[in-house]
C-alpha cells in the first residue's frame, strides 16, 4: 500500500515535471532558454521522450505475447485465434528484421570506401598542419595504400558473385542499367589500382586515391541496391507487406462501404427541417465531387465549394475552437494527475 | 476544382535549386491507401517531371512502405513513357523511412540548425551529409514545398503548428480523404494551407492536369476509382431517397389504418 502511495506520488511529480518543462519552453522567449542553458539540450531531451514513448512499441508485444501466450500454452478458448496471430506477428517481424539488415549491408561498402577517402584527406590535413600526435606520414599512407587494396580485391570478389546472381533474373531494363554500373566500376577500379604506393608521395595523389575509392563505393552501393530490390528477403517482405498487410487492411476498410450502404437504406432518415437542409447539402456536395456532374447541373461545382468555404468553415472553426478547449481541458487534467486512477492510492477501495 | 488546380499550380511553378528541397510526409496507412496513395503518386510523378528533388518520410509506422514503393513505381512509369526520364536515389529523391515522436519530430526538425544532423540517415543507414540531395540542405527555411498527406486525425494539424520558424512558413500541400476535407477547408481558407487534393477527386483532378501538360503520359488509375467512386455516390444517394421513400409510404399506410379504425 505504501510503496503504491510512494510509487503514485512519483509518477505525478513526473508528469508534473515533465508538463512544466514544455510548457515553459514554449513560452519563454529564445534568449531565456539560452541563458538557463535549456535550449542547447532541448533536442536530447525531446530525443529522451520520443525513446521513452518508443517503448510503448515493446510493452505492446510483450503484453501480446502475454496474453494470446497464455490463451495458446494453456489452450483456452480461441487459442488458435491467439496461436495465428502470434505467428503472424513472429514471421512479420523475421522477414522485416533480415530485409532491414539485408538493406544496411547495401551500404556497407560505401561506408567503408568513405572512410579511407575521409583517411586520405585527413592524412593530407595533419601533414600540413605538422600534427605531430599520429603516426608517421609514410607509415600511414602505406596503410591506406594497403586498406584501399584489399577493399578492392573485397569489392571486385562481391561484384562477380553479384553479377552471377542477378544476370539470370533480371528483366531488361535493369540488366542494361546493371550493365551501365558494372563498366563504371571496372573503369574506377582501374583508375585507382593505377595509383601505385610509389605515386604516394604528394598530397594531391594522396587526396586523389581517396577521391577515387570514395567513387568506387558510390558506384558499387548502386549495385548492392539493384541486388537487395531483387533478392529473395526484399521480395518476401513486398509480399508480406503489399501482398497482405496492405491488401487485407484495404479489404477491411472497404467493408465500411457496405455497412454505409445499408445504412443509408436503413437509418438516413429526414424526420425534421434541420436533417432535410443537412441531408441536401450531402447530396449536393456529392454530386459537385463526381466526375459527371455535368449530367446533373454545371454549377454542382461551385455551389459545392461555396458551401465548404462559406458555412461549412465557419462550423468547423467552432467544432475545432471547441474540441480545442476541450483538448486542453483535458490536458490539465492529465498534467496535474487528475485522470490518474491506474496509479492511484484508492484503486481497489 | 480550385485547391487542386492551386497546389498544380503551386508545383509547376517550382524551379530546380542546387540549396533546397521538398519535403513529403506520406502519414498514411493500409486503411487510407485508396485516397492517399493516387495522392502521393501524382505528386511524386509532378517533382519528378521537374526535377526538384524531394525526400519522403513518415510519422506512421504502417506507411514506411509506401515510401519505397510509391517512387518505385513512378520511376519505372516514367521511364517505360520516355526514356530520357532517368532518376537516380540520393540524387533525385530519398527516403527517410519512419521517424517517431510525431510533434516532438516536426518541433525538433524545425528548429534545427543542421537537418543533415538532425535527421542524421536515410533507409538504407547513409549519412545525408554524404547524399548529394542533402550536401547544402541546413534547415527548413531551403524546403521549397512541404506536401503531406493523411486520414488519420490530428496528424495534420501538428504541421501546421509546429513546421514553421520565426519569419518561415514553407509552402504546404496536403492531400486529405473525403472525410477530413471540411477541416482540410478552414486551414485553406486562413491560407495555412496553400493547395489541398479532396480525396480521389482531388488525386483525378490533379492526374487529368498532368495529362494536359504532359500529353504523353497514359491514364491512371485516379481517374477510373474517381469514377467508380462518382457511380458509388449515386448509389448512396438513391438509396437515402428510396429509404426516405419507403419511410413515407409506411406513415401513409399507418395513417390509412388510423382512419379506418376510426370510422
Amino acid at each position: 500500500m505504501k510503496e503504491q502511495g510512494f510509487r503514485g506520488r512519483l509518477i505525478r511529480l513526473v508528469t508534473f515535471l515533465a508538463g512544466v518543462y514544455f510548457f515553459l519552453e514554449f513560452l519563454l522567449p529564445k534568449s531565456v532558454l539560452e541563458a538557463a542553458g535549456v535550449a542547447d539540450l532541448h533536442d536530447e531531451i525531446s530525443n529522451g521522450f520520443i525513446v521513452v514513448g518508443t517503448m510503448a512499441f515493446g510493452l505492446g508485444i510483450i503484453n501480446l505475447f502475454r496474453v494470446h501466450g497464455t490463451r495458446v500454452v494453456f489452450r483456452r478458448r480461441d487459442w488458435l485465434y491467439s496461436a495465428a496471430l502470434l505467428s503472424g506477428l513472429v514471421l512479420m517481424m523475421t522477414v522485416t528484421g533480415q530485409d532491414w539488415l539485408n538493406s544496411l549491408s547495401v551500404t556497407e561498402r560505401n561506408r567503408e570506401c568513405r572512410h579511407l577517402g575521409k583517411f586520405a584527406e585527413v592524412i593530407v590535413e595533419d601533414s600540413t598542419n605538422g600534427r605531430e600526435d599520429v603516426p608517421p606520414r609514410t607509415y600511414r599512407i602505406n596503410k591506406l595504400h594497403e586498406a584501399v587494396e584489399v577493399t578492392i580485391k573485397n569489392i571486385s570478389l562481391e561484384h562477380e558473385k553479384a553479377i552471377k546472381t542477378l544476370s539470370q533474373s533480371l528483366e531488361e531494363v535493369s540488366l542494361v542499367r546493371l550493365q551501365e554500373l558494372t563498366k563504371e566500376l571496372n573503369e574506377a577500379i582501374l583508375l585507382t589500382d593505377g595509383i601505385t604506393a610509389d605515386d604516394l608521395a604528394a598530397d594531391e595523389q594522396i587526396l586523389l586515391l581517396g577521391r577515387r575509392i570514395t567513387e568506387v563505393g558510390v558506384i558499387f552501393e548502386k549495385i548492392l541496391r539493384i541486388q537487395y530490390e531483387h533478392s529473395t528477403g526484399n521480395k518476401l517482405y513486398l509480399f508480406f507487406f503489399e501482398g497482405l498487410f496492405v491488401s487485407l487492411g484495404s479489404a477491411m476498410f472497404s467493408l465500411l462501404g457496405v455497412y454505409i450502404a445499408s445504412a443509408a437504406y436503413r437509418a438516413f432518415r429526414i424526420r425534421s427541417v434541420e436533417s432535410l437542409l443537412m441531408m441536401l447539402a450531402a447530396v449536393v456536395v456529392m454530386l459537385g465531387q463526381i466526375s459527371f456532374y455535368e449530367y446533373v447541373s454545371e454549377d454542382l461545382p461551385n455551389i459545392r465549394q461555396w458551401l465548404l468555404e462559406v458555412p461549412n468553415t465557419a462550423a468547423f472553426r467552432a467544432i475545432k475552437i471547441g474540441a480545442m478547449i476541450a483538448g486542453l481541458v483535458m490536458a490539465f487534467r492529465m498534467w496535474f494527475s487528475i485522470e490518474s486512477e491506474s496509479f492511484s492510492s484508492r484503486r481497489g477501495q | 476544382m480550385k485547391s487542386a488546380s492551386t497546389l498544380f499550380n503551386i508545383i509547376d511553378t517550382l524551379e530546380k535549386k542546387e540549396d533546397q528541397i521538398a519535403l513529403l510526409a506520406l502519414d498514411f496507412g493500409p486503411n487510407t491507401k485508396a485516397e492517399n496513395e493516387p495522392q502521393a503518386e501524382v505528386i511524386i510523378e509532378h517533382l519528378f517531371r521537374k526535377r526538384i528533388p524531394f525526400a519522403l518520410f513518415t510519422l506512421y509506422a504502417p506507411g514506411e512502405g509506401f515510401l519505397k514503393s510509391i517512387p518505385d513505381r513512378v520511376v519505372e512509369r516514367l521511364a517505360q513513357e520516355d526514356s530520357s526520364y532517368q532518376f537516380e536515389y540520393g540524387v533525385d529523391w530519398v527516403n527517410l523511412g519512419y521517424r517517431p515522436g510525431n510533434a516532438l519530430f516536426l518541433q525538433s526538425v524545425a528548429k534545427s540548425k543542421d537537418l543533415r544532423a538532425e535527421l542524421e540517415k536515410d533507409i538504407f543507414g547513409t549519412p545525408l551529409k554524404n547524399t548529394p540531395i542533402f550536401q547544402r540542405i541546413m534547415t527548413i527555411r531551403q524546403v521549397s514545398f512541404l506536401g503531406q498527406f493523411t486520414g488519420l486525425v490530428g496528424v495534420f494539424d501538428s504541421y501546421v503548428q509546429f513546421f514553421q520558424q520565426e519569419g518561415f512558413i514553407p509552402t504546404f500541400g496536403h492531400g486529405c480523404t473525403s472525410i477530413t476535407i471540411p477541416e482540410a477547408y478552414i486551414y485553406l481558407d486562413s491560407g495555412q494551407l496553400n493547395g489541398l487534393l479532396e480525396g480521389i477527386a482531388g488525386a483525378a483532378w490533379y492526374s487529368k492536369l498532368l495529362k494536359d501538360k504532359y500529353p504523353k503520359r497514359p491514364n491512371d488509375k485516379a481517374l477510373v476509382t474517381n469514377t467508380a467512386l462518382g457511380v458509388a455516390h449515386l448509389m448512396i444517394i438513391f438509396l437515402i431517397i428510396i429509404g426516405n421513400l419507403r419511410e413515407v409510404y409506411r406513415w401513409y399506410q399507418r395513417r390509412m389504418v388510423k382512419e379506418g379504425a376510426a370510422i
